[in-house]
């Protein structure tokens, strides 16, 4: 990333960059608050918490409620089915937007683009709980808009939501749907920001669009995708809590079930914090072991630096 | 389900307000007196105090002090200058028996601060003279460090003659508060007798289609199939259900537990615990039953009967299908005309009427109910001299406050949270209370000797009847509370056949179940749901293999030390 320019080692540089401490300040704090000082409660995963005693009055138990966790009998499905769908989410969560402002940047009717942009850019406004409701009746087999569409060729409409095989691609696409929108707001920003001086020379040179897309267009944001994509590998074991609470039942729970609403189920309805706890430490390590090696990767393989 | 959930906190609320008197004895309302038995013949005695004729202690004089602790509330209200030390009940006890109440503290019942308060003050070894414990634990707690005073024989001799029979209508509650078999306090008296599933079915559907309630389930498939198939609604559309049931089957409303029910499983919950004909501890979901009811759950589903898409419908779902008309039949307990079976009337101005659960041939019906252990706790602390003082105050509230309470004396000693004034409080259980009494006057068609707490469930139940009434209150009560209507059929079928099954686990639980239980839930509601879509009943041996193995088969011999076969 483009550094920006250092303030001179002028006498004056302290006064100035007072203001920007200040504007830095809430953020600071709020991270030092909620971020690191919320840290203390990682021990709650090695103890057998008790919310009266709290944190200092409750026993010590090592690493028992990472034994329990983990001789669940459906965890390992559990792991598996978060993997996947996360993993598909994250693919096709680079992927589709990419595919879609590269396209939407070929229109060249300015109103038509805007209204586009906008148009897919609005579910990502929209709760999962209302999403869930919308899904549910437009996935019905048999009431359903896309049933009937389906039914209408002749062909017995699949169970979306209902199927254990077609569950976790329901989610991805729903999902993917959902989001693909905000995504390709970051990119169209990269995108304007390539030289059109580029192109026009690419013009001159005889290059056709699809090899200035090629040439030009791919390498201007790849940096950009490349961001995108290893700050997307932090949500490895995240599938989407609010998408699929709302949306599963106990007939999909072999594919469907992820590492969050099965601790959800555990242990925030019956108040068991720490396997809760532990949980969400088991997914905040594999995360960071991700990103230490998107971030090495990303170094390696494109030059790329964030920090 | 958040619905639900505030409608069952709305009942418990309810219940927890309900009054206490003598059930069989409606022509002998109580005035706002003290224990009239006590006071019949009062004599002086040697040491000053009032005795009756039998010597027992009336009044304390000179007054004695006995401390306790206000549980406050923001609703609460002092009136015309009443403070926690002088108020309503205060002063009436101290007229009567000569117990002076002292304030030891006061905290919020709401935020929990009165819970942590009176664990410090045991802690310290510094209780009140009677302590009111929400929390069965802190009681217990209390008991083994010997801050608890046995009050058995006390008990039996000052007792009113109301609390005596209260001993044996509630033994549950009474269980739960002793040690021993000595009772070592008194607690709300509980009766889940009305806790059980019944079939409710829409009348149009019945009368469109010339039907009558199912009593056997091979009634109940010939039901389901014409409420699917031969167009009850007459719309000429084939848009019905046969019969509802939600995705998660074994909760909130629309489950399976009626059907259970009658395959003799007493479903209910994550299984009611209970010791079977064997005397081993078992648990409902283990039951031989199990597998013909979800292959008849399956014949359902594979003959279209149940909604194909059932796998994805939560309570709430299942809701706007029973508003909209798509289904007709569905289990519910007793509540069901004030949620979900309401919507119909709202909606198409139909009524419902609820039904024993269908029996299958070879089975005997069993209906799982909850334990009737009490609720909330009132116990003396050991080192207190009279305990005649406590039982006093026990009579004389619940001679005041009760069925037969009028809107006056409600106003003046409960209503805007007055009862909490008074160091007890004691509440019976609705439903199996008044049922007999409100039965007894639609009979009869005579309301004039009715508590007065029960005059308007009786005009709004016959109000209902006759038509004049239509508003949800009206037929909720109805609902409930008519002749024949769900309580009844509670009390005087479930009950009287001996087909309730009460779980056994009651006050103290057992420390695997809380470790196991969504576990085991998700175990039967994955499994259940598997059978039913594949009606491969040989899973069902294999779920009770994985019931046991993950859990299931800890919390059983946890059980069987904690309640001992008796």
């Amino acid at each position: 990333m483009k550094t920006a320019p250092v303030p001179g080692k002028s006498p004056g540089r302290r006064n100035r960059a007072l203001p920007l401490y200040v504007m830095v300040a809430p953020a600071v704090i709020i991270v030092g608050l909620f971020s690191y000082g919320a840290m203390a409660g990682i021990g709650i995963a090695f103890q057998k918490f008790v919310p009266t005693n709290g944190l200092f009055g409750s026993q010590w138990i090592g690493f028992s409620n990472f034994r329990t966790l983990f001789s669940l009998p459906s965890i390992w499905g559990v792991i598996r089915n978060t993997i996947v769908i996360s993993l598909s989410k994250m693919i096709g969560g680079i992927i589709v937007p990419v595919i879609f402002s590269l396209l939407l940047n070929e229109i060249s009717n300015k109103y038509l683009k805007r209204t586009l942009q906008t148009m897919v850019y609005l579910p990502n406004f929209m709760s999962w709980v209302i999403l869930a409701g919308i899904f549910v009746d437009i996935l019905s087999p048999s009431t359903g808009i896309v049933g009937r569409i389906i039914s209408s060729f002749g062909v017995k409409p699949p169970f979306f939501l209902g199927d254990p095989k077609l569950f976790p691609a329901t989610m991805v696409v729903t999902d993917i749907w959902k989001s693909f929108g905000f995504g390709s707001v970051v990119y169209l920003a990269a995108l304007t920001g390539i030289d059109p001086a580029l192109y026009e020379s690419a013009m001159m040179d005889g290059a056709s669009r699809w090899k200035q897309t090629l040439y030009i267009t791919l390498p201007g944001i790849a940096s950009t995708v490349i961001l995108m994509t290893v700050l997307s590998m932090a949500n490895v074991l995240n599938g989407g809590f609010d998408q699929i609470f709302n949306l599963y039942s106990p007939s999909v729970y072999p594919t469907g079930d992820i590492l969050d609403t099965l601790v959800y189920r555990l242990g925030i309805q019956q108040a068991k914090y720490a396997i809760s706890t532990a949980a969400g430490l088991f997914k905040s390590a594999v995360s960071f072991v991700f990103i230490v090696a998107s971030y090495w990767l990303a170094d390696r393989v494109a030059g790329y630096k964030i920090f | 389900m958040k619905k639900a959930v505030a409608f069952f906190l709305a009942i418990l609320s309810a219940c927890s307000l309900v009054a206490c008197s003598k059930s069989e004895s409606p022509a002998a309302p109580a005035a706002p007196t003290a224990g009239t038995a006590q006071q019949a013949a009062p004599q002086e005695s040697a040491g000053g105090n009032v005795l009756d004729e039998n010597g027992r202690i009336v009044k304390f004089d000179p007054p004695i002090d006995m401390t306790w602790a206000v549980t406050t509330s923001a609703v609460m209200q002092f009136k015309n200058g009443d403070t926690y030390d002088n108020n309503i009940w205060s002063r009436k006890y101290l007229e009567d028996h000569g117990i002076n109440l002292k304030v030891a503290f006061t905290a919020d019942g709401t935020s929990g601060a009165y819970n942590d308060k009176l664990n410090m003050q045991l802690a310290s070894g510094d209780l009140p003279d009677i302590v009111h414990s929400y929390q069965y634990d802190l009681f217990k707690n209390a008991y083994n460090a010997g801050y608890v005073k046995d009050i058995t024989d006390t008990y039996a001799q000052y007792a009113s003659d109301y609390l005596l029979e209260c001993q044996q209508k509630y033994p549950g509650s009474f269980d739960y508060v002793s040690f021993d078999g000595r009772l070592h306090g008194i607690s709300f008296f509980n009766d889940n007798r009305a806790g059980g599933t019944l079939l409710w079915i829409r009348d149009d559907w019945l009368e469109n289609l010339g039907l009558s309630a199912p009593k056997t389930i091979d009634e109940l498939y010939d039901l389901a199939y014409a409420f699917t198939f031969n167009d009850p609604d007459g719309n000429g559309v084939a848009d019905t259900f046969g019969l509802g049931i939600n995705k998660d089957l074994i909760t909130d409303y629309t489950t399976i537990y009626g059907l259970l029910s009658g395959f003799g499983v007493p479903a209910e919950g994550d299984g009611t615990y209970f010791r079977g004909a064997d005397g081993k501890m078992t648990n409902a979901y283990l039951q031989p039953g199990v597998a013909d009811a979800l292959g008849f759950l399956n014949k359902l589903y594979v003959d279209g009967i149940l909604d194909p898409e059932f796998t994805v419908k939560d309570a709430n779902v299942m809701q706007e299908d029973i508003a909209s008309g798509k289904i007709g039949m569905a289990f519910g307990r007793q509540w069901g005309t004030w949620l979900p079976w309401n919507l119909v009337l709202e909606a198409d101005g139909v009524t419902v009427h609820s039904y024993p659960v269908p029996v299958a041939t070879g089975y005997e019906r069993k209906v799982g109910i909850g334990n009737d252990a009490g609720g909330e706790i009132f116990f003396l602390n050991s080192k207190f001299k009279n305990p005649e003082a406590f039982v006093l105050l026990c009579n004389t509230f619940s001679s005041v406050y009760n069925m037969y309470m009028t809107p006056e004396v409600s106003s003046i000693y409960a209503d805007d949270e007055q009862y909490r004034f008074s160091p007890v409080v004691l509440t019976e259980p609705q439903e199996p209370l008044w049922q007999p009494v409100l039965a007894e006057a639609f009979r009869s068609g005579n309301s004039t000797d009715l508590p007065a707490r029960l005059l308007n469930h009786y005009t709004k139940v016959s109000g209902f009847e006759s038509g004049e009434m239509r508003d949800s209150e009206a037929y909720g009560l109805w609902g409930q509370y008519a002749l024949g209507a769900s309580v009844d059929i509670c009390l005087n079928v479930y009950a009287k056949e001996g087909n309730l099954v009460q779980n056994i686990i009651g006050a103290t639980q057992p420390e695997s179940q809380s470790e196991y239980r969504s576990l085991l839930e998700d175990l039967v509601k994955q499994s259940f749901t598997d059978v039913i879509l594949t009606g491969d009943l040989s899973k069902v041996d294999s779920f009770r293999s994985s019931w046991l193995s993950i859990g299931g088969q800890q919390i059983l011999d946890e059980l069987d030390a904690l309640y001992p076969a008796k």
